[in-house]
Formats: C-alpha cells, structure tokens, sequence
C-alpha cells in the first residue's frame, strides 16, 4: 500500500472520527454487558457446583420413621453401592428471633460434626466447633436475617412445646441450603447429645453417597434399589429423597437466567454491529465516486476492501480494549454479590479463558462481518457505475405522500419534513427503532414483571383467607380449638385440617422425592379438608374444587408431577408409607411447594401416625390486633404443651416468595437501561450520519430564511419523534417479552406462569426519560447543522 | 432607487493568498434585471454568496434594501434572508422530503409571514402562476427539471422578497425550459422584482437590464479592462 493510500484512510478515518467514537461506544457497552455476564457465568457456575460438591450432598436421604443406630447406618457403607453412610436426623422447631418474633428453624443432627463426611457444614473462623453440649451451630445468614447474635442465648420451642435456651455460638456456612432470608428459615446444627438432652429423638434417617459419576436417574434407580433391599431386611423405608446430583437448589434457576442474560448480551452486540453497518453502508454511499475515481487509478478490490473494513476494525479494537477487561472486572463484583445472594463461597474469583474470548472475538468480529456486506458491495463496483453515480440512491420517496403527513404539514411542514426525514431511510428507521423498543421492552419488562410477581403475591395472598395457619404434631381435638377460641380475642374463626408430607410412587411402589435436606426445596405435603372451606379459594386452573371421597385437588406445583395427568383420571401417592388412589378433580394455582387438597377423614384414615399433622387456619376478626391475638394463640399452646411443628404466618408467608425475586428485576432492570444507553448512542450516530448526509439541505433551508433555531429544533423534532416511536414500539414489544419472561421464570420461580400485567406508570415514566435523552442525543447533531457555514453546507458533496 | 449596493467588496479565503474578489463596487436599481458573467473562477459565485448574505466579505460594504448586511449576526441574516431574498439555485435545492407545496411554504413558516392558514392558498396561488399547481402535492423528484426550477422560483417569491438572486439558474435545463425560466424573471422584473442572476451563457444576456462582468474578482468594462 501506498502512503497515499493511507493517507487517504486516515482522512476518511479523521472525517468520521465523532460517529465512530460514538458507534465505538456504543459496541463497547455490548461488549461490556457480555464480557460481565461470561465472567459472571464462568465463574458462578463452576464456584456453585464446587462449593455445593465440597459439602459432600447426600445422593439419597432415606426417611426410615422410626431410630436409626448410627453405627448401623455407618455399617452401610461399601454394600449396594454405597460409597459413604452415616445417620441423620431433622426436627422443624421455632425460635424467638432478636424481633421477639417465633421464626421457624430446622434443626439438622449429625453423630460427628467434626468429622463428618457427608452434607458438611463449615464452621467460620473463631467459634468453637463443634458446637459444645447445649448449643447450636447456626448457618451464617440467620444471624442478619433474624436479628441474632453469637453471643446471646436463643429461646427455642420444641415440638412438645417445651422451652429451651441455647447459645448460637458456632457460626458455620452451609452451601447447601438456600439463605434464611430467602426461606425465612433458620438452619442449626447439632450433635445427638443434646438431641437428647433436648428429648428429641437424634436420628430417624440414613443418608448415603454413590458413586459420584452416577446420573440423576441412575442414583434414583439406586435409591429405590437400596430401599427394597433394606424393605427385605425388615426396615421399613417411608420415603426415599433423592435432590438432582450434584446440583445445587438454584443452580437451574442461575444457569438460565445467565444463559437469558448473555443473550440479551450478544443480541445488544449485534444491535450495535447493524448500527456500524449501517454506518459504513453510508460511507460506501458517500464514497461511491471516490471508489471508482480510485479504482481507475488502479486500486485492487482489496484496497477497497481494506479501506471500508479499516474503520470497523479499528472501532472494534477501539471498543474491546477497554470493554473486557472492565467487563470482567465488574463480573468479580457481580459474582460475588450472587454467590453471597445465594449463600455458597467463592473459593476461586478467577475468570476462565472463554469468558475472555468469547467477547473479544464478538466485539471485533460481529461489526467487522455485519460491515462485510456493504464493503463487498463497495469493492465489485465498476467503475461505470460508481462515477456515472448521481448521490441519491436509497433516498428515493413514494410518489404519494401518507395522509398523517398531509395532516402535519397542516400543522407545519417542519414537522412533515422531520416525519419524513425520520422515515428517509427505512431500514435505519427500523434499525433505530428496534434498538430503542428493545432497550424501553427490556424497562418496561422489568417492572410488568415486577407487576406480574405482585399480582400473583396479591392473589396468593387473597386466596388465602386465614391470618395464620398452625401445625401440630399429632391429632388436635375439639379441646385445642375451644381453647384457643377461649383463650384468645378476635378470632373470627378455626378451621381444623390434617396434613402429612406424601411422595409420589415409582414403578415399584418406593415413595421416591427430589426433596432437598432443606426440607423446602421439592417437598409435598397432602393437606385433607373436612368438606367446604372458607379459610382458602386458590383460581382453579382446571377441573373444579372437590375433596369428596376419593377425589383430589393439586396445586400446579405437584401437578407437575404427574406430567400426563388429565382431570378424572386416578393417580397413586404414598401415605405413611402405603400408595393410596385418588381421582383427579381440579388443579389449582396456589404460590408455594406441591400440595393436594383431599378429604380430611380419609387421609386421618390413612396417617394416623408419626408423621400425622393437625392443621388449625385461624381467621382474626379485622379489627383484632394481629399481633397480639398471634401472640397469645403461641402463649396459650405453650402453656398447654401442644406442639406446634411450624406456625406460618400468612402475609410472611406471601411475602416471603417476593424476596426471590428483586435481584431478577433488578437485574432485567439494569440491562434495559443499558440497551436504552445503546439505543441513546445509536440515536446520536444516526442522527449525525443524516445531518453529514444532509448539509447540502440544511444550506438550502438556510438559504430559504431558516434560522439556525428553525435548523436545531427540526432536528430536535426528528429524535423526539425517534424516541416516541421508539416508546411505542417498546411499550408493544414488552408485552410479548414479558409474557415470555413472566413465563419462563414464572415456572422457574414459581412452579407457574406469572399473569401478564402491563405497568402503564412505567411505560409512561420510559416516554419520559427517552424523549429529553433522545432530544438531547440530537443536540450534537443539530448544533453542528445549525452552525456549519452555509457556504459550506451548500458546496458539500 | 439602488436595491443592491455594494461598496469595495474584497473576499480573500483562508489559507488562500488570492483575492477572489478584489475591491468590488456596484449597485443594482430597484427593477433590474442584472446579470452577472465572467468566467469560472471569476468571483461570480463568492459575488452571489455575499449579496445573499450567504459569506461575508473580508472588506467592504453590502446594503441591500437599505440594510447593511455587516452587523447582522447568523440569526438576523437568516431571517433577513428570508424576508429579502429569493435564492434560486443551478439544482433546484428543492428539499427532497417535502412536497412542492410544502418546500413554497416553508420560508413563509420560517419568516412568520402570512396566517397559517393562508400560505397554503398563497403556495398554490404561485404555483399555478408558474403552470405547476396540479404537481402541488408530488414530491420533487417526480417534477421535470423545468418544473422543479418553476417550483423553485415559487418558493423564492413565497416571502414576496424585492431581490430575487439566481445562481445559474438555466444551467441544468434545456433551451426550452431556459427560456421559459428567463420569461418568468424578466416579468418579475417588469413587476418591480430585482433580479440578480449568474449566468455564463452570453445569449440569455439579451434579457438583462444591467450587465456586471466580473473577470478575476474584479469587475470588466464593456472594453475588456478591469476596474
């Protein structure tokens, strides 16, 4: 090449300079919001799969209902496949948090904390561990979340409802369950002394290790094996729970909402490429003479090429330098925000080598290939064609113009003009148009979405009409309930339900769950209803509610499980450990973990037993105090010794289910605003690309007695036009995006698609932000239009 | 009356030593038809740019209808512009996204001029005084070259200014549509219209009530000398 040559480039490179600062910018944010979520992504997922594989997860926990011998449990080991074993146990008790508010708490008993080998917890440096005789261990999170200290005593009540105090004093992280502000739940760890000298029974389960490569399948086939054996042996086995191998509670949901983000990563890029295209097809345009003029002077097509090509490469170079490694950076930030969200450590912050590559190679290649077409276009030009070239080509207009515009110019014909000008170029006019409906799409999605999760947390709530539900440890008589109603002003009314937790049956009649140790996460619980009820009225999805002899009501989160499930058809669950009918008679939507409503009597017939709960609804009068008549219901079983497993308060409980789901919002949130910042910069390139397009006009229309003010608001006029439209068209593509999203995650989150609910405040409040950013993205344009020399504009080609 | 009057105009470009007007003075009565020739390069153009107040001169004075165009900022020269004088150009300029009523009554939008209600009667009225009244609605594009310079002589008496400062404004056409372009700025002039037009082709001279010949930035006597 000659330095002629370069010269040249460097004069179109110079002539260009501000629209590829801004184009620059504008990838350089894609790239950036990319190289954020690669990093976030390489790190995250393979922190979570360790951090949750350094616990050493139970493959399958087997609920036996009645003392287990650890030694015994140890003794399995090295036989049907079992790698490591060891006895557990878990007891649902409440504490009174640093709010003098009962909270639940899950107790988990280990024979040797110190030396346990499976479901590990690990104690944070400083506390004594284990735990000495007396006190607990208590996961990390429950210290904020409940307003606990280490160094002050909790008051626990026991199932039996006797009173306990113990020091929290050890202060473990237990990867494996989900943060207690998400749960509302407390975690604790103990050993089997002071199960007993607590009077808890130390352990009733056996948990077991396969062999690590097995699938998800292959340790449920396992499980269920090993149920049978032990079914031969004479143990009775009540449930088998086997959670998916090796993979954390929420390493599903993690996963897909990276893979959501990084999409909306890569389609901002892309975005960002056809802009550069776009760019560069207007440059190709301007320079059409030139490249013939060049070409008879011998230019190869290659030249042509370079010198298309040498602006894009440069502004992906221009961008990447600095959009990675900040990306990456911010993706240390973002990983461990998540990491401390979901409550497992980082052990190693460093980022893999792909969430490198993957958006340098991106950054540089996609506007250099979107950029190929108009450059191969400018390179098989003849010469002919290119100097026989009048600069009008793709500025041609309908001969008839559309009655909105004879309707504008009515008003003024400025107006016309920056309508039309606006639709000068159509596929810019789209291009623009789908940058700034994405960004606002994405703004607006966030808060329908956030919309949606209230409405489906307004409806939950509604559909359940009792204050507070009480669980109690065997059967509860007329005697509880006339107690309570004596003992306790405002109560409206009591409904007595039972309960026991169920599982679904495999091939062989092995009640086989996916329960996590959590006890939350993929549980389901048969709730029987002695005939109509006023305490719930969840939307029926299908079928009708009726829990009349044989038949059932599921909630969409356990309807799940019986994918093919059609309403009369007859499906098999297992009760206290014997599969027992029943006849489909409606699915309903209710928030929370996989129920089914059945006839009270018959599920008293099937469960009366260990494992048989007395459900007590309570509906307070509206103007009791809640509170109060809350406190004294807890006072009154305490002084009765009734226990009480767990104590939901319902508005907690509704409310509990929003704590899931900010981070996301937040999250949708912060990406529509930078793919608005996107379509911001895409505005400003565009617009400067038509005012150099146009300054022969703006010349003309000067030379007409157009003041630089008439100039600068035409051009105002344009953007503010751009961005109404562009308001529009995210206001219409937010509903498409957030029925989907509210679907997808809806079913994540929720075991249910969200409702569609569409914030008109928010989409308003969009118009509002993006008209002035719009219009002041022109400013530049237009204050160069307004000020260039007409001289100048009317001899520019 | 002088409608133009220009007093040692000098016009000197930057990083240019060469004086592309050098001590111009001349002016045009009220009704004129002045022609301005000289070959290229001769000042015709930077001559025009002044007159509209398009460029500045480095020295010297321009009034045109009595207002000297040296203290007029870019705000005040747009709107005298607008109000004074009709540019007309060699390529029509005819604003490609507006119709040719619209490009009539933009400068009457510009300039405040007339009701709003009335500049779409008054852009029709001018058209159909130049034949072009049933193209009111087209865009320019679809207008032949003899049509788009009528539209663009109608858009310059939009404002009813009392110069009307043409820039070659045959040279795009053909004898035909030039001749019946010059017929519409000869009975302009008769109307009272000033009419400063360039123009390089001698034989369109016989329409001219005053010749200004420029050769080398200066003005050329009927002899061939400069002065």
């Amino acid at each position: 090449m000659t330095s002629a040559f370069f010269g040249k480039m460097r004069g179109d490179l110079k002539s260009m300079a501000g629209r590829l600062a801004l184009l620059g910018l504008a990838v350089g944010i894609g790239v950036f919001v990319l190289a954020g979520i690669a990093g976030t992504a390489s790190t995250l997922l393979r922190e979570m799969a360790r951090s949750y594989e350094d616990t050493f997860p139970a493959t399958a926990t087997l609920a036996l209902g009645k003392p287990v011998d650890p030694a015994w449990a140890a003794s399995l080991s090295g036989s049907m496949g079992i790698v490591d074993a060891r006895a557990g146990g878990s007891h649902q008790v409440r504490f009174l948090d640093g709010r003098d508010q009962w909270q639940p708490m899950l107790i988990f008993i280990v024979p040797d904390l110190r030396n346990n080998r499976i479901a590990r917890v690990f104690p944070q440096g400083g506390t004594p561990w284990p735990p000495r005789p007396g006190a607990i261990a208590l996961e990390r999170t429950a210290f904020a979340t409940f307003a606990l200290r280490s160094d002050r005593p909790i008051r626990l009540r026991l199932t039996d409802g006797s009173e306990r105090s113990c020091m929290p004093e050890t202060v473990v992280h237990d990867p494996g369950v989900a943060p207690a502000y998400q749960e509302r739940t407390a975690y604790a760890y103990i050993e089997a002394r002071t199960a007993l000298e607590w009077g808890l029974e130390p352990f009733d389960q056996v948990k077991v290790r396969f062999d690590q490569s097995l699938t998800w399948e292959e340790a449920r086939s396992h499980a269920g094996e090993l149920a049978l054996e032990l079914g031969k042996r004479g143990v009775e086995v009540r449930e088998v729970q086997v959670p998916p191998v090796y993979r954390h509670p929420h390493q599903g949901i993690l996963t897909t909402l990276l893979v959501i983000l990084g999409a909306f990563g890569a389609l901002t890029i892309l975005l960002c490429s056809l802009l550069v295209s776009n760019s560069v097809n207007a440059f190709v345009a301007r320079e059409r003479r030139w490249i013939g003029v060049m070409k008879t002077l011998g230019a190869s097509p290659g030249r042509i090429l370079a010198l298309t090509l040498a602006p894009v490469l440069l502004l992906g170079l221009g961008a990447v330098i600095w959009s990675v490694p900040l990306g990456i950076l911010a993706s240390k930030g973002v990983s461990t925000l998540i990491a401390d969200l979901l409550n497992f450590s980082l052990r190693d912050p460093s980022v893999q080598w792909w969430a490198w590559g993957l958006p340098l190679a991106l950054g540089l290649l996609a506007p250099l290939s979107m950029a190929l077409f108009p450059a191969n276009k400018a390179q098989r030009i003849t010469i002919l064609a290119a100097l026989s070239d009048a600069g009008t080509e793709g500025d041609r207009f309908p001969d008839r113009t559309g009655w909105w515009a004879r309707v504008l110019t009515r008003a003024s014909p400025t107006f016309a003009m920056a309508w039309r000008n606006v639709m000068r170029k159509k596929r810019r006019f789209f291009l623009s148009l789908l940058l700034l409906g994405i960004g606002g799409g994405l703004f607006m999605t966030a808060f329908n979405l956030g919309r949606s999760w209230n409405s489906l947390l307004a409806e939950s709530f509604a559909s359940r009409r009792m204050d507070f539900q009480l669980r109690i440890i065997g059967l509860a008589g007329d005697r509880v309930l006339e107690g309570l109603r004596n003992s306790t002003r405002g109560i409206r009314s009591i409904e007595r339900w039972n309960s026991i937790s169920v599982a679904v049956a495999d091939g062989e009649g092995i009640p086989l769950e996916s329960t996590y140790p959590d006890e939350a996460h993929g549980s389901f619980r048969a709730f029987g209803i002695g005939g109509p009820t006023s305490m719930v009225a969840f939307p029926l999805i299908a079928g009708r509610w009726s829990t009349r002899a044989d038949e059932a009501v599921l909630n969409r989160s356990a309807a799940l499980r019986f994918p093919l499930i059609r309403i009369g058809d007859s499906f098999s669950l297992i009760v206290a450990g014997v599969p027992r009918s029943f006849r489909l008679a409606g699915i309903v939507r209710e928030l929370g973990q996989a129920a089914v409503y059945v006839d009270s009597a018959r599920l008293e017939e099937f469960s009366l037993n260990a494992e048989y709960r007395t459900e007590l609804l309570v509906a307070l009068d509206p103007s009791s105090d809640k509170s109060a008549s809350k406190r004294s219901v807890e006072g009154w079983l305490s002084r009765e010794r009734i226990p009480v497993e767990v104590l939901i308060d319902n508005r907690e409980f509704v409310m509990a289910g929003g704590e899931h789901f900010g981070l996301l919002i937040g999250i949708i949130l912060v990406l529509g605003a930078i793919t608005g910042c996107v379509g911001w910069l895409g505005i400003a390139s565009l617009l400067s690309l038509a005012v150099t397009e146009r300054r022969r006009e703006f010349g003309i229309l000067r030379s007409v007695g157009g003041t630089p003010r008439n100039l600068l608001f035409g051009i105002m006029s344009e953007a503010a036009l751009m961005t109404v439209l562009g308001a529009v068209t995210a206001m219409i593509l937010s509903v498409p995006l957030a029925f989907g999203l509210g679907t997808f995650l809806g079913n994540l989150s929720a075991r249910m698609p969200l409702p569609l609910v569409v914030d008109f405040p928010m989409a308003l409040l969009w118009l509002a932000i993006s008209l002035p950013a719009g219009v002041l993205a022109s400013l530049g344009a237009g204050l160069r239009a307004a000020t260039t020399p007409i001289r100048e504009t009317l001899n520019y080609r | 009356m002088s409608l133009i009057e220009c007093r040692g105009i000098t016009k000197m470009y930057e990083g240019s030593a060469q004086r592309a007007l050098d001590g111009v003075g001349f002016s045009v009565e009220s009704g004129s038809f002045a022609a301005i020739t000289g070959k290229s390069g001769s000042g015709k153009t930077t001559l025009m740019n002044i007159i509209t107040g398009i460029d500045r001169p480095t020295s010297g004075e321009v009034t045109i209808a009595g207002q000297d165009l040296g203290p007029l900022d870019e705000q005040g020269l747009s709107v005298w512009r607008g109000r004074t004088v009709g540019v007309v150009f060699q390529f029509f300029q005819l604003l490609p996204t507006l119709t040719v009523a619209e490009n009539v009554i933009l400068p009457m939008e510009f300039c405040r001029l007339f009701r709003p209600q009335a500049r779409r009667f008054r852009a029709l009225e001018l058209l159909e005084r130049f034949g072009i009244a049933d193209q009111a609605d087209k865009l320019p594009h679809t207008l032949s070259g003899g049509q788009q310079q009528r539209a663009a002589i109608a858009r310059a008496l939009a404002n009813d200014p009392p110069l009307i400062a043409a820039d070659e404004p045959t040279g795009n056409l053909d004898s035909q549509a030039s001749e019946g372009v010059l017929d519409i700025f000869a009975g302009l002039a008769r109307q009272g219209k000033t009419i400063f037009m360039i123009t390089h082709e001698s034989e369109y001279g016989r329409y001219a009530t005053q010749r200004i010949r420029l050769k080398d930035g200066r003005l050329e006597n009927d002899e061939g000398g400069t002065r």
